[in-house]
């Protein structure tokens, strides 16, 4: 396997950036970025089944900053990787896959994600008397 | 084809495709009922959690999306790095590590999830 030799398709760097190209990007960037966010998941409930002492300092850490931006990320990342998933399990069947369906699915679907994330954080906050 | 052992068989391939979409379809309910009882639970404290997860219907929603949700997740991450890294012996142990992780922490979370219910 010669590699100066072999050709290379066309990459990120000489299309202009679109939407549809931006949201393909972030569909594996929060997909990634979920993968980081199990950590959170699992360590939720592992210190839950362990003591009341180790849920206080996941508390803790929820409740710092750091971790509310982490936790607001989070819910973010994962309200717009399952709508746009349901995006891809449109085209998967075959519907959607004109210029003009795929600009409004994706503008559709980035309005649903900041609605529905700030949504659930307003109502989070309202629940938790803070609000 | 140089990279053949690193990479899935056809039929391997073609399962994971499938795997990741039948995921992908127990998971999005599961997830917005997830997203929605966490907002509904904000603030609680820890016996209204527990008594939340501990009980029978409940738990069983939650095993199912750790179970899916590490599986899609490693299928996700796998297709990323067979997609990007090119060298076999680096893409070899990507794919073990991406494998670990999800054996790893799914089965933490899904320890837990027994230890709480028995």
């Amino acid at each position: 396997m010669s590699k100066k030799s072999r050709p290379l398709s066309p990459h990120l760097q000489v299309y202009s950036w679109q939407l549809h190209m931006v949201l393909s990007i972030l569909h594996r960037a929060t997909g990634i970025a979920l993968g980081a966010g199990t950590l959170l998941l699992t360590w939720w409930i592992f210190a839950l089944s362990s003591s009341r002492e180790a849920y206080q300092s996941f508390q803790g850490f929820i409740i710092h900053p750091v971790g509310r931006l982490i936790l607001f990320g989070f819910t973010f990342a994962l309200i717009f990787h399952a709508l746009n998933g349901v995006r891809h399990l449109f085209w998967d069947v075959g519907k959607g896959f004109e210029i003009f369906e795929v600009k409004r699915s994706g503008m559709l679907v980035v309005a649903l994600s900041l609605i529905f994330t700030i949504a659930a954080w307003v109502f989070a906050y309202m629940q938790a008397g803070k609000l | 084809m140089a990279a053949g052992k690193t990479n899935p068989s056809g039929k391997k391939a073609t399962r994971n495709w499938l795997h990741q979409r039948l995921t992908a379809l127990i998971l999005f309910p599961l997830v917005v009922w997830f997203v929605t009882s966490i907002v509904m639970m904000a603030g609680a404290d820890y016996d209204v959690v527990l008594v939340w997860l501990t009980h029978p219907v409940i738990a069983v929603f939650m095993v199912v999306m750790i179970g899916a949700g590490f599986y899609h997740l490693s299928l996700g991450v796998r297709e990323v790095i067979e997609d990007y890294i090119a060298t076999p012996s680096t893409k070899k142990t990507l794919l073990a590590l991406n494998t670990a992780f999800a054996i790893i922490f799914g089965g933490v979370a899904l320890v837990s999830m027994f230890r709480l219910i028995f």
